[in-house]
């Protein structure tokens, strides 16, 4: 009973917070099956989008002379080549802001500030993040597993969750409001 | 909702967390092997409760995952087994840590209960994230002896890797969600008892009210 009550009293206190998360999950959940999962959407969207992902990788590369090409979603050159797999997409990231966006009770206007000015922000430090695992794949191959994984991809979320705290100091918190 | 998080200064604290990460790499590395014969115990008890037929034993930082066919099936002795690396599954623990240890708290004791909370929350998620492995690899042997039977429909077992995204849901997203629900749950800050009614009064009203 007492901890039933420590509950009730717990999520009383905490209602606005427990319903931004819940409808954080949600979204994040609908956002990533959508533009993640659903067949359709990837075929006809996302798989484009990786080739186009892969010729700007290939444009930025050739800036610096890497003589780079591309087959597909794939960046060969002599040096090293990168294919632009799930997950390498930045999809997630952008799940992840749009979600926090969206859950949020901010204003529409708000709303649409963040997602038009983060969404684009996102994938150019995705396009970024690309670009420094070619590198590191020319300079340091033995790790680049390592780097892919568990250094690229988590600076990528760190600084989209970077823009969502930005957006919600700058647009979405209204003064005199915590 | 709380989302103080130092006024301008959260985004220093955000490049302190890429860097604190960066320390806690090695620390998580070495502690692999612990997590990963303690999330396949747990989930070998779990999964054998309801599937006999499957095992999940701990190889150093590897879960390996066996399922046998069953008699039904016409293949009886065959088995399929399918390794997980702990890593994969896991990989958002020091990235929780480190933007736990980075965010202000009130108190370094409501900074351990945060970060004691998220790495408990962290860790049990490995269990569903194995027990999904397990049913994965279970559905690999069911689209393999469909295959060798003709009666091949789909694949169902790559739809759901697909889903799974072969590195558990994106650790970092999951570790981000956690720390936002943490930071938005007052978890840094001091629980504080009520005060006493008494408390508010004034010396006067105190006399006056004993009259």
């Amino acid at each position: 009973m007492r901890t039933a009550g420590r509950v009730y009293s717990f999520v009383n206190a905490n209602s606005k917070a427990l319903k931004f998360l819940a409808l954080f999950a949600a979204i994040f959940a609908i956002t990533y099956f959508i533009f993640g999962i659903a067949p359709g959407v990837r075929r006809g969207l996302v798989q484009p989008y990786t080739v186009f992902l892969a010729d700007a990788v290939a444009a930025v590369l050739n800036l610096f002379g890497e003589g780079a090409r591309t087959d597909g979603a794939t960046v060969i050159s002599s040096r090293f080549s990168i294919s632009i797999a799930m997950g390498c997409d930045g999809v997630e990231p952008m799940c992840l802001f749009m979600a926090g966006v969206l859950a949020y009770p901010a204003s529409w206007r708000a709303r649409l500030v963040g997602l038009a000015l983060g969404v684009p922000v996102i994938h150019l430090i995705n396009l970024a993040r690309l670009i420094m695992l070619y590198y590191a794949g020319v300079m340091m191959p033995s790790v680049i597993d390592e780097i892919h994984v568990y250094v690229a991809q988590t600076i990528v979320i760190l600084l989209s969750t970077a823009i969502l705290i930005f957006w919600l100091d700058r647009f979405a918190v209204k003064p005199g409001r915590t | 909702m709380q989302l103080s998080l130092g006024g301008r200064k959260w985004l220093r604290l955000l490049v302190a967390a890429v860097g604190l990460y960066m320390v806690l790499l090695p620390l998580w590395w070495i502690s692999l092997g612990l997590i990963a014969s303690a999330a396949s115990a747990v989930a070998g008890l779990i999964y054998h409760a309801f599937n006999p037929l499957v095992s999940i034993s701990s190889d150093q930082t590897i879960i390996n995952v066996t399922v046998r066919a069953s008699e039904a099936s016409g293949f009886a002795g065959q088995s399929h087994t399918s390794p997980l690396r702990v890593d994969t599954i896991t990989y958002g623990l020091p990235m929780l840590a480190a933007l736990v240890i980075v965010t202000r708290a009130d108190s370094l004791k409501a900074k351990c209960r945060a970060l004691a909370l998220g790495m408990g929350v962290m860790l049990a998620f490995t269990v569903p994230a194995v027990i999904i492995w397990t049913k994965l690899t279970s559905l690999q042997l069911d689209d393999m002896i469909a295959r060798a039977s003709y009666l091949f429909t789909g694949d169902r077992a790559g739809f759901f890797y697909y889903t799974f995204h072969g590195y558990a849901f994106s650790q970092p997203i999951l570790a981000v969600a956690l720390w936002i629900g943490l930071v938005m749950l007052g978890l840094f800050r001091e629980e504080r008892a009520p005060e006493p009614k008494e408390k508010g009064k004034s010396k006067k009203e105190k006399v006056n009210s004993k009259r």
